[in-house]
């Protein structure tokens, strides 16, 4: 991966306490697993922030190696990776979520 | 069985110690996924019970299937995944109320 790819992905999930990579945007996703992820962030009342790979095909490729993870979206929470779709709503569904949200709300 | 189903079931028995593979190809629901046509993969989910799973996390069982099936690749667009120990898989069934996560 390009060194500035990595940096600025670092930069990204260690700068903003939720970030969220994903197809098309929160107002307009272009996928149903992006938009299952917004769905639920905007449940929990949780700002965040998110980059469109869509638009970004370099961090694209970037994000699946950086995170060991193929697929998008991907949720990282205070620079650490919680999750793709599957997994983010099950940690919604046991509750385990809104104690991971609450501590950077 | 399509095709690409069995590619799936014999490749996750091969590479996984498993005793239980369900998979659904959801490719249907998506016909009108643009990304997903370009990419010419199916959407599909799977449904897998395993000692293999035992003491790993959500995330960690998540990366064994997608290393599992990488060869298959260019053939899935979509994979969703349910990854169980067998404790879990039986407590499920013996109570579907119960999530098998739920600590």
């Amino acid at each position: 991966m390009d060194e500035s790819i990595k940096k600025q992905i670092e930069n990204d999930i260690n700068s903003n306490k939720i970030m969220v990579y994903m197809k098309g945007t929160p107002q307009s996703p272009e996928c149903g697993f992006s938009k299952s992820i917004a769905d639920v962030l905007t449940l929990h009342d949780a700002p965040y922030h998110f980059c469109n790979i869509l638009e970004n095909p370099e961090i694209r490729q970037g994000i699946k190696e950086y995170s060991d993870w193929p697929t998008i979206p991907q949720v990282y929470v205070n620079g650490e990776f919680i999750g793709g779709c599957d997994v983010v709503l099950d940690l919604h569904n046991t509750g385990e979520l809104k104690k991971i949200l609450a501590g950077v709300k | 069985m399509s095709d690409i189903l069995y590619k799936l079931k014999k490749v996750l028995k091969e590479k996984l110690d498993v005793v239980h593979i369900d998979v659904l190809d959801l490719s249907d629901q998506h016909r009108r996924h643009k990304e997903s046509i370009a990419s010419g993969g199916g959407h599909f989910h799977v449904t897998i019970t395993g000692a293999c799973f035992e003491g790993k996390t959500q995330i960690a069982r998540h990366r064994m299937v997608y290393k599992a099936v990488q060869s298959l690749q260019e053939h899935i667009h979509a994979l969703s995944i349910r990854a169980y120990t067998p404790d879990e898989y039986e407590s499920m069934t013996n109570d579907k109320g119960q999530n098998p996560n739920a600590k």
